[in-house]
């Protein structure tokens, strides 16, 4: 679930930063997914796979018309199917050690007011939680700071239990933990009756019908991919008996049918009250907390340590607190090293979108990341300081895009993980798409494309020939030969309808220009694919087409084509008594195969 | 398809007016499904052609674009004719030979320039040229 407020904060400087749209994710503690390290699971990449197959150009879409040179062309203007693999694979990317936006900065403890004695309960649950984050026992949530925030809410049922009471409860629990560290929530406050006089919209409607819904939106902001990866997680923890009222009749599209509009409100103002009162301050403080660290350990720890290091010359020095388990790609810390604060520091400065602070904090990191060998940490600064300097606009540095480039390297090739870098690379060619850097950002896409995938090979090369095609002076003839690859690739993962879509979209440049071979193979792919799909009347103009030019095939490629096309032929006119097609003029035209 | 090349003239319309395919000697013709990739790959290095075009003074532009393990060349005639080929190390005498050759066909008043050429004396020329400058 998520929302979207404004609000601000105040830096170590005390400058105020204003904080547009934030979003706030919030998750269910048991359902936290279990996290994966270097790529994602078969059943993740099934995932994707129907979300790219169900995400297909709607019916009289949207055309655009490109005309360069010789060539007037009817394209597709936008590739939604693209955006839905990315925004799902952006999602389902698991949240790791080496970096903190995906980790969990706060926890809602819910309880209801029909609780005996609902302090004690507030108790357990904080316990509980306490134990998660520090016992060691679980891998999963991933926990932000030590001091994670606790965020208690009493939980009232409006149409049961007595509100006098909920009230009083929460002024006992105001003296414990602060006004600004708990609330009373009033919810359902309508009445379950057999008929629905006025329907109410459901609120999380448009949150939990995410994926299918989306598709159906023409143009996306090219920026909401990297935007979606700015949102403060939060978990939930219900205490065991709480159940709304509505949970038997839970059906999609039914939550929240017991809330009125006014409890709409509540709800808006509780999710308001704890992102102002609560989140906020809690990510200022902490980020004044850290940067008081880095600044008291700057002075004397650095030139201690270089100093020292230069006596023992390059092997690593006692005083140096993290203990080095090495890994294939350089070193590994322990949450809590100190190296790591300022890269805490520069994820929550991020996440209040203070992207200066956030640019120096990654810069910072990324060269003692550096310095220390630990180059999946160094990879992770450099990208989110590609992206912050980015989003910073109009700032007085350049977009440092070989930061980019070197962190999609050292994640493919140094730390092997192609997940990371595939999510690089989007971000990166996203970022230099809307420079209108598209012949660089081609060239990335391309580069990505790797034997091992073919749905991702697919989707990046029809994204490269999209970024020809896009181009001031368009590339007409890379970006059709760009979506016959894609078209392959498409083919090969089983995604016929996009192949047979990019074949016929490149078919328009090379139609009738005389390069034949070309021409009868693509005829070739589209009859094969419209016959599998059940468009025979296409497959058969497209087996015609490679038999009614002269070929320059060889005898067994020539016949090849027509054992091909008379088996479809046949397939199709077995139940017709009346041939539409002449079959015995078509003879003539079949040139001699000698 | 190591060692042999593919050459290819094309007219203004990007349309292929001359082809031909040079296998080293005892190389069976190369396979059917592979033919086509020729072509695509030409006809992909011809954007590249025209933006190299304009940058040097010379009529051979080295290697303009690469596929895979293949290379394509170009050479760019007055006429805005374009002659590419696929192939590893430079083959600008064979470029400037079949230019020559080329030129005193385009002087017979019944061939029309940018239409395909079908002359079989032409094409044994050529063959003689790429066995001479392409396959020794």
């Amino acid at each position: 679930i998520s929302f979207c407020f404004l609000g601000h904060v105040r830096d170590p400087n005390n400058q105020l930063q204003m904080v547009k749209n934030l979003r706030i994710c919030v998750n269910n503690l048991v359902s936290s997914p279990i996290p994966s390290s270097c790529s994602l699971s078969p059943s993740q990449y099934r995932l994707l796979g129907e979300v790219v197959l169900s995400s297909q150009p709607s019916e009289g879409a949207q055309a655009t018309v490109v005309k360069t040179g010789d060539y007037s062309l009817n394209l597709s203007g936008t590739t939604p199917w693209f955006e839905a693999y990315r925004d799902n694979f952006l999602q389902l990317m698991p949240a790791l050690d080496h970096e903190f936006l995906n980790h969990y900065l706060a926890c809602l403890l819910v309880v209801s007011s029909t609780e005996t004695v609902p302090l004690e309960q507030f108790l357990k649950l904080s316990q509980e939680q306490h134990r998660i984050q520090h016992s060691g026992e679980y891998t999963h949530p991933k926990w932000f700071i030590p001091n994670t925030l606790k965020y208690y809410i009493l939980l009232h049922d409006m149409s049961e239990g007595d509100e006098q009471r909920a009230e009083t409860v929460y002024e006992d629990m105001k003296q414990r933990y602060g006004p600004h560290g708990c609330y009373l929530l009033k919810i359902n406050s309508r009445t379950i009756s057999a008929e629905q006089d006025e329907q109410i919209p459901d609120p999380w409607s448009q949150y939990l019908l995410r994926s299918n819904q989306r598709n159906q939106v023409g143009t996306v902001e090219p920026l909401t991919a990297i935007l979606s990866q700015q949102h403060c997680n939060i978990i939930l923890i219900l205490k065991e008996s709480t159940s709304l009222r509505d949970t038997d009749t839970l059906t999609p599209g039914n939550y929240g049918a017991c809330l009125t509009l006014n409890d709409h409100d509540h709800i808006r103002q509780f999710v308001q009250e704890f992102t102002f009162r609560g989140l906020l301050p809690h990510i200022e403080k902490n980020i004044r907390q850290l940067n008081d660290q880095l600044i008291s350990r700057k002075g004397l720890s650095r030139s201690l340590f270089t100093a020292t290091k230069k006596w023992f010359g390059g092997g690593k020095v006692p005083e140096k607190s993290s203990s080095e388990p090495k890994s294939t790609y350089g070193l590994l810390y322990p949450p809590e090293a100190p190296e790591l604060q300022i890269r805490k520091m520069a994820d929550l400065c991020f996440l209040v979108q203070h992207y200066e602070l956030a640019y120096s904090c990654y810069h910072t990191a990324k060269k003692d990341f550096l310095s220390d060998q630990a180059m999946l940490y160094a990879a992770g600064a450099l990208e989110m300081a590609a992206v912050s300097a980015f989003l910073q606009g109009g700032g007085p540095r350049p977009y440092p895009a070989h930061y980019m480039d070197t962190a999609i390297q050292t994640y493919r090739d140094v730390c092997r993980n192609m997940v990371l870098a595939e999510r690089c690379a989007l971000l990166s060619a996203e970022i230099l798409k809307s420079q209108a850097k598209y012949s660089e950002a081609a060239s990335l896409l391309i580069k990505m494309t790797s034997e091992d995938s073919d749905l991702r090979s697919a989707l990046l090369l029809e994204q490269a020939a999209h970024c020809f095609i896009n181009m001031r002076n368009p590339m007409v003839r890379k970006f059709a030969f760009h979506m016959i690859l894609a078209g392959h690739r498409f083919s090969k993962a089983g995604q016929r309808r996009h192949a047979l879509r990019c074949y016929c979209q490149a078919m328009q440049v090379y139609k009738e220009r005389g390069w034949s071979l070309a021409e009868d193979h693509i005829n070739f792919t589209i009859g094969r694919h419209s016959f599998t799909l059940g468009q025979p009347e296409n497959a058969v103009m497209a087996f015609r087409q490679i038999l009614v030019n002269d070929s320059r095939q060889s005898a067994t490629q020539q016949a090849a084509f027509l054992r091909e096309f008379l088996y479809v032929y046949k397939v199709i006119y077995k139940c017709c008594f009346t041939f539409t097609f002449n079959f015995y003029s078509l003879i003539d035209v079949v040139p001699v195969l000698n | 398809m190591s060692g042999s090349f593919y050459f290819v003239m094309v007219g203004h319309h990007d349309n292929p007016v001359f082809e031909m395919e040079f296998l080293p000697a005892g190389k069976p013709e190369s396979k059917d499904d592979h033919r086509h990739l020729n072509q695509f790959i030409a006809h992909a290095a011809l954007d590249l052609v025209d933006e190299n075009m304009w940058l040097s003074n010379s009529m051979y532009l080295k290697t303009v674009d690469k596929f895979n393990e293949w290379f394509v060349s170009a050479f760019v005639t007055a006429g805005h004719i374009l002659f590419i080929t696929q192939l590893p190390y430079g083959i600008k005498n064979f470029f400037n030979d079949v230019y020559d050759l080329y030129i005193k066909f385009a002087m017979n008043p019944f061939y029309e320039v940018n239409s395909p050429i079908r002359s079989t004396a032409f094409e044994r020329k050529v063959q003689f040229l790429g066995k001479k400058h392409l396959l020794s």
